[in-house]
């Protein structure tokens, strides 16, 4: 392979949009104060961020941003060829950080944020100061030497469930739309149809996400990196972390204490000190 | 039995698993019908990883969807688990909590219900509408692709048509819609490609492989782009192309285009899929034929049969539009008519072969003697028509002294070692003279002609429109 960085993450089908209201991004804290941005994990949206980023707003401008597809992104911008790939979304990162005009960004990632804030990282190094990656994996499935933790029929079960749940989410939205609908029924098959463009949004995603593989781009990141490893992280297995310090040039590898696989949920804290060391 | 013993009973007892989890994941506390389930003694459950109890896949599901919904929602209703039991063996079961993080620290509560045998019959109902839905996808994607080929009359939009029905199939990255032309040369006739600016379509080795094969050519992680083709891996590497797959369109037996998709990451590239471009290269075949034909007919309409040089209707067209650009940017147009000298006298001596054979090599000899941008047409019987722009008389009158020359070199084939001259007319146009039409400077040419032949043939008259 190349020694080359990797080029042209702009996507086939960019076109003039607001990418602000498309990535539902929020922005709080003085606009002089350079900028630490949180980036949401697969199937979450920033909300999940509530209980570290808000901490930062004195010293910091904190930047929250949605996946398009999840949270309260605009799910009609979901171009499936664009997003085939999480280069489509390393493309919107990266749209964002120009809009706001972005320097010298703290990119704090979970989980398959953190591959697409390296892609970003990657394309345009200058704009970026530090990547801060928590429960990363470059990829989530076992190969040759290489424990990612899963096999592609796990995957699989996943997709599967995304599409029971789907029924669910119906029955769950259909009553709220129908409280004002003329036509009952018609608010019930409205009710299918978005839950069926949310359930195929979220199995693309999944697709996309568990069954990419970004270590091929690990030795092109150059922004300094730290990675932030659970004690029991079922969907990043403490073997991942280590492989992705040794294939980082300059990476700090640090095991946390929190468990699981959403610490900035389960232990703030520990989150916010590991974020403030970088600062 | 007292009613707290009662109480204890039916927690340690009831026809469900019970749990207290940590919002980590951590179990806290269960009962015995959890505990049997698992397989495992309660000590050993107790401070337990939940999902360290749970299949690998439901491991996932755990961590992206159980988690966040529950986060979000703070209920959660019937979702599909499955656990993994000390024996090796697996539990379907379907979960219930709620988050209660009114006290001071959060708890998740479960409710863990058995369900074998419905998950069973769900995921037989998932089956049978999977299926159900990609036939109904694979038929709209192909009738979409029919009703876009059908009104097809150019290589253009027949490549727009294909590319998109591609792109909706495979979401791919990037389509490229190839044909081979009849003369062999390859168009990127839709798309875009990967290596544009430093490998030729020619040698695009995916696609040559694929058009030299007739089978398609598929490589489906960037390990299989490495081993195929080598010299070509590092630019797709740098492109971040990881797959690809290039489908012929043959019709009857010839390979007459291909449909490249190139993905950013690796793909299955499932028979589902395959089968689906399969059924659009097929689609497109027969299109791609009439498309071929219907410019041969065009073709043969605007060209002369015998000689392949545009023929009458063609050289006006030609001479129009070179009128209305010097009209529009200022320039000069000439027309040389010619008529060949002694052309008759080979016919009668040798016969119409002959003759045929001498208007075949004045024509080759025309192509080969006139300056890039003028064009050479046969006007019927022995004349020839070449228009020129941009020239200055003394220029032109050097094109027709050229040409004079490559005419009366001596023949080859039945009239060998005779000879033709030519005679010459020549108009040209320039703005200042306000409008003219091309018949008009034709007219005016070939009554030059007419007087160099008055004026003793093998020469050239001149006149300024």
């Amino acid at each position: 392979m190349t020694d080359t960085a990797p080029t042209g993450l702009t996507a086939p089908s960019a076109g003039a949009v607001d990418v602000l209201v498309r990535n539902c991004v929020t922005v709080a804290g003085d606009p002089s104060l350079p900028p630490i941005l949180f980036g949401p994990g697969y199937g979450t949206s920033q909300n999940m961020w509530r209980l570290v980023a808000p901490q930062f707003v004195d010293a910091r401008r904190v930047v929250m941003f949605d996946h398009v597809g999840s949270g309260d992104s605009d799910v009609s911008a979901y171009d499936r060829r664009k997003y085939d790939t999480l280069r489509g979304y390393a493309a919107d990162l990266l749209e964002i950080v120009r809009s706001l005009d972005l320097h010298d960004v703290v990119f704090v990632g979970h989980s398959v944020s953190a591959m697409i804030g390296a892609l970003a990282a990657i394309e345009e190094p200058e704009r970026f100061a530090k990547l801060i990656m928590l429960s990363p994996s470059p990829r989530y499935l076992n190969d040759d030497g290489y424990v990612g933790g899963f096999e592609r029929a796990d995957v699989d079960a996943l997709l599967d469930a995304l599409e029971v749940d789907h029924v669910s989410w119906a029955a769950q939205m259909a009553p709220a739309l129908m409280q004002n609908a003329e036509r009952p029924e018609l608010a019930v098959e409205l009710a299918e149809s978005m839950a069926r463009t949310t359930t195929k949004v979220a199995q693309h995603f999944a697709r996309v996400t568990f069954l990419s593989d970004m270590r091929r781009y690990l030795k092109h990141i150059s922004t300094p990196t730290l990675i932030l490893q659970t004690s029991d992280d079922l969907i990043a297995p403490l073997e991942v972390g280590e492989y992705l310090h040794e294939h980082i040039a300059g990476s700090e590898l640090v095991v946390l204490g929190a468990a699981g696989h959403y610490a900035h949920l389960s232990d703030p804290a520990e989150i916010e000190q590991q974020i403030r060391r970088c600062l | 039995m007292t009613l707290e013993d009662v109480s204890r009973a039916l927690f340690q007892h009831a026809p469900a698993g019970l749990l207290a989890m940590s919002t980590d994941g951590v179990i806290r506390s269960a009962n015995d019908t959890f505990c049997d389930w698992a397989g495992y003694p309660h000590d050993d459950v107790i401070g337990r990883y939940f999902p360290s109890l749970l299949s690998r896949g439901s491991k996932l599901i755990f961590s992206t969807r159980f988690m966040p919904l529950l986060q979000t929602q703070r209920t959660l209703n019937e979702m599909m688990l499955t656990l993994s039991t000390s024996t090796g063996g697996t539990r379907d079961v379907l979960v219930s909590s709620v988050l209660h993080d009114a006290g001071a620290e959060p708890v998740i509560y479960a409710a863990v219900l058995d369900a074998g045998v419905r998950l069973k019959y769900e995921r037989d109902l998932l089956d049978a509408r999977r299926t159900a839905e990609t036939a109904v996808a694979r038929v709209r994607i192909l009738q979409e692709a029919a009703a876009g080929l059908a009104p097809a009359t150019t290589l253009a939009a027949f490549g727009r048509a294909l590319r998109v029905s591609a792109e909706t199939a495979t979401d791919a990255a990037f389509v490229s819609v190839i044909v081979v032309n009849p003369g062999g040369r390859l168009d990127l006739v839709s798309g875009t490609r990967p290596l544009a600016d430093t490998v030729a379509l020619a040698d695009l080795l995916p696609v040559q492989q694929c058009l030299a094969e007739g089978r398609p050519v598929l490589c489906r992680t960037a390990a299989d782009i490495v081993a195929a083709f080598p010299a070509l891996a590092a630019g797709f590497d740098l492109e971040g192309i990881e797959a690809l797959c290039i489908i012929p369109v043959i019709e009857d037996g010839t390979v007459s285009g291909a449909i490249a998709c190139w993905f950013q990451r690796e793909r299955e590239l499932d028979e589902n899929l395959l089968d689906l471009l399969a059924a659009l290269a097929t689609q497109a075949a027969p299109v791609l034929e009439r498309i071929h034909l219907q410019r041969q007919i065009e073709h043969q309409s605007l060209h002369d049969s015998l000689t392949g040089l545009p023929n009458r209707m063609s050289m006006q067209q030609r001479l129009r539009q070179l009128l209305a650009e010097a009209d529009r940017h200022g320039g000069t147009v000439a027309v040389l008519f010619l008529d060949l000298d002694g052309f008759k006298a080979i016919n009668d001596t040798f016969g119409h072969e002959a003759g045929d054979q001498v208007l075949q090599q004045v024509a080759g000899r025309l192509a080969h003697t006139l300056r890039v941008g003028d064009t050479a047409s046969r006007f019927g019987g022995d004349e020839f028509v070449i228009t020129c722009d941009g020239v200055d008389e003394e220029t032109v009158l050097e094109v027709a002294r050229r040409i004079r020359e490559a005419v009366k070199q001596p023949l080859e084939g039945l009239a060998r070692g005779s000879s033709v001259s030519a005679s010459i007319g020549i108009s040209v146009f320039t703005p200042s003279g306000g409008r003219i039409t091309p018949e008009a400077l034709v007219a005016l040419a070939d009554e030059a002609m007419l007087a160099s032949k008055r004026a003793g043939k093998g020469r050239d008259t001149l006149v300024v429109a």
